[in-house]
């Protein structure tokens, strides 16, 4: 059960991208450089990571939060000023007013509240704005000016529109990833302890090194939520994968 | 509110499920308890939202597409047809009594209709699906006999360890043991569906519910009546049971093929086998598909 993949094999081909859409996608997409769409790439992870600290969440939801944040800019550029695929006609007046154009902090805050939701894990808005007032740093303009209703209309608002452009996708595979290196890890150095008694499931010690491993497997798996790694593999490639690369690290 | 309605586009029928939400707070009130009065997409549909349109199997409803605008969601799935509750219950019961040629009817349609639920059961397993609520009634039956499994309001995406899963799950009737006497927090997975599809099984077979119980406790007493109450109770379900259930009365477990008549005794071997208190020995949706009771040529006779 630990090695399984969300994808169905006969849709995963239409829901993963290839490495070429990836490569070209800083100028097709975003029309920028590729070190600035890292960046920004890179700020969006970095504060649904922050947050996510901040509402205490687990895990998952926040795996789950930055893949469907890349997923939402696969589509869209990160300094459009809105959808690529909406009207103008449409797209005026979708937003409050004192929020015109397409944010990606107002995109991360929003991927991250409904990651909450996939992933049995939800908060409340309330508490989700609170926490955007604590964190000054990066969402000091934002907030001049706003009242908490106006800011919960627009991450509603952001909330629909994340929903519309993945079109309900919402299957993210990242949350596994977790179970699965700690899985491969397990097999690789585990040793199993004698067995008390019959109906007792089989217990595992690991190695010194195996915990070593484990947390470094573990923290390259959280390192590869900033890149676009999960928009062109699905899980048990990159558990593997990492798993491969940890061992190549530590055994030279 | 559900509408069957037929695309102009593809010609498609398709069954429309229309959910209101609450009409958003505006004005100028700046409360805090206010602004958090709106939560967005529901937490319930944008779960079946989403793991419907992940499965993609004959016998999992299909999900075709979802729109939101301001305050109503509208589901658009494959039109189907009945369930099977319903189903059950517009039979006379001269379909239930023993030695009728009905009565044959049913069993093979029992044995048709299993085969399905198991199988459907068994896909959303293997991604990786708890389902949470399987009963007759989120079984649908199309104008072919195929059955078509819904309801994944309550169903989640997977075993992860991490978070506690919730008791309030599976409708009462068809709610495994570990659930109810697990306390708050209980553990379990993939084997209390299993359950549930024994439930449903009976229940085709008989016309009736399996276990009908009217509260919790209730229900216990339902399932020990038939089944014999365990004599060792920690070791019958792999974990501590509050100490209440000892002073329940000590039944001897009754024979299930006098409850289902007519059932052939392969039926019953591996209806015994989907009701076994302890989870890990319960059979598994794969090796029920290979029960030898599925095995065999089992074409539909018609009536």
């Amino acid at each position: 059960m630990t090695t399984m993949s969300w994808l169905d094999p006969q849709t995963r081909q239409a829901r993963l991208l290839t490495k070429k859409h990836l490569q070209e996608m800083h100028r097709t997409v975003h029309g920028m450089d590729q070190n600035k769409v890292d960046m920004y790439r890179w700020h969006g992870c970095d504060l649904i990571d922050r947050m996510s600290e901040g509402l205490n969440m687990f895990r998952p939801a926040r795996a789950c939060a930055c893949v469907l944040f890349n997923r939402f800019y696969a589509r869209n550029g990160f300094n459009a000023t809105k959808p690529a695929s909406w009207d103008d006609a449409d797209w005026y007046g979708f937003l409050p007013a004192r929020f015109k154009n397409l944010d990606w902090r107002f995109v991360a805050i929003s991927c991250l509240f409904l990651a909450g939701k996939i992933e049995d894990n939800p908060k409340k808005i309330a508490a989700v704005i609170k926490c955007l007032r604590e964190d000054r740093n990066a969402t000091a303009d934002l907030l001049e000016n706003s009242n908490d209703l106006m800011l919960r209309d627009t991450i509603l608002a952001y909330e629909r529109l994340v929903l519309q452009m993945i079109e309900f996708d919402m299957i993210v595979e990242a949350p596994v990833a977790y179970n699965q290196v700690a899985y491969c890890v397990r097999l690789f150095c585990g040793t199993e302890l004698p067995k008390q008694s019959q109906e007792e499931d089989s217990v595992f010690e690991l190695s010194e090194h195996g915990e070593e491993i484990l947390d470094i497997a573990v923290r390259f798996v959280h390192n590869s939520l900033y890149t676009t790694l999960w928009l062109e593999y699905d899980a048990p490639t990159i558990a593997i994968g990492d798993l491969y690369f940890v061992d190549c690290a530590w055994f030279g | 509110m559900v509408v069957k309605c037929e695309s102009r586009v593809s010609g498609k029928v398709m069954v429309v499920k229309r959910i209101k939400k609450m009409p958003s707070v505006s004005g100028d009130a700046s409360d805090e308890d206010e602004a958090g009065a709106d939560q967005g997409f529901p937490v319930r549909y944008l779960r079946e939202a989403c793991l419907l349109r992940a499965c993609n199997h004959p016998n999992v409803m299909k999900l075709e597409f979802v729109t939101y605008h301001e305050g109503q969601i509208e589901l658009f799935s494959e039109f189907v047809g009945l369930n099977v509750e319903d189903y059950i219950s517009s039979l006379s019961d001269e379909y239930f009594t023993r030695n009728k040629q009905k009565h044959e009817w049913v069993l093979q349609l029992g044995r048709y209709f299993m085969k399905q639920v198991l199988k459907g059961i068994d896909y959303c397993h293997s991604i990786g699906i708890l389902l949470r609520d399987v009963k007759p009634r989120n079984f649908l039956i199309s104008s072919d006999g195929t059955l078509k499994l819904t309801g994944f309001v309550l169903a989640r995406f997977s075993l992860l360890p991490e978070e506690p899963l919730t008791q309030q799950v599976v409708t009462l009737s068809y709610r495994a043991p570990e659930i109810i006497l697990g306390g708050t927090y209980p553990v379990y997975t993939a084997p209390v569906d299993i359950w549930s599809a024994g439930c449903t099984f009976a229940e085709m077979i008989t016309g009736r519910t399996l276990f009908e119980g009217d509260s919790e406790i209730g229900q216990l007493l339902k399932i020990f009546k038939l089944l014999g109450t365990p004599s060792d109770c920690n070791k019958s379900f792999c974990f501590e049971v509050p100490s209440y259930i000892e002073l329940l009365p000590q039944w001897q477990p009754q024979s299930l093929s006098e409850r289902l008549e007519g059932l052939c005794d392969e039926g019953v071997d591996l209806l015994s086998r989907m009701l076994l208190y302890h989870p890990c020995s319960r059979i598994t949706a794969r090796d029920a598909l290979k029960h030898p009771y599925f095995q065999g040529d089992h074409s539909l006779m018609k009536t």
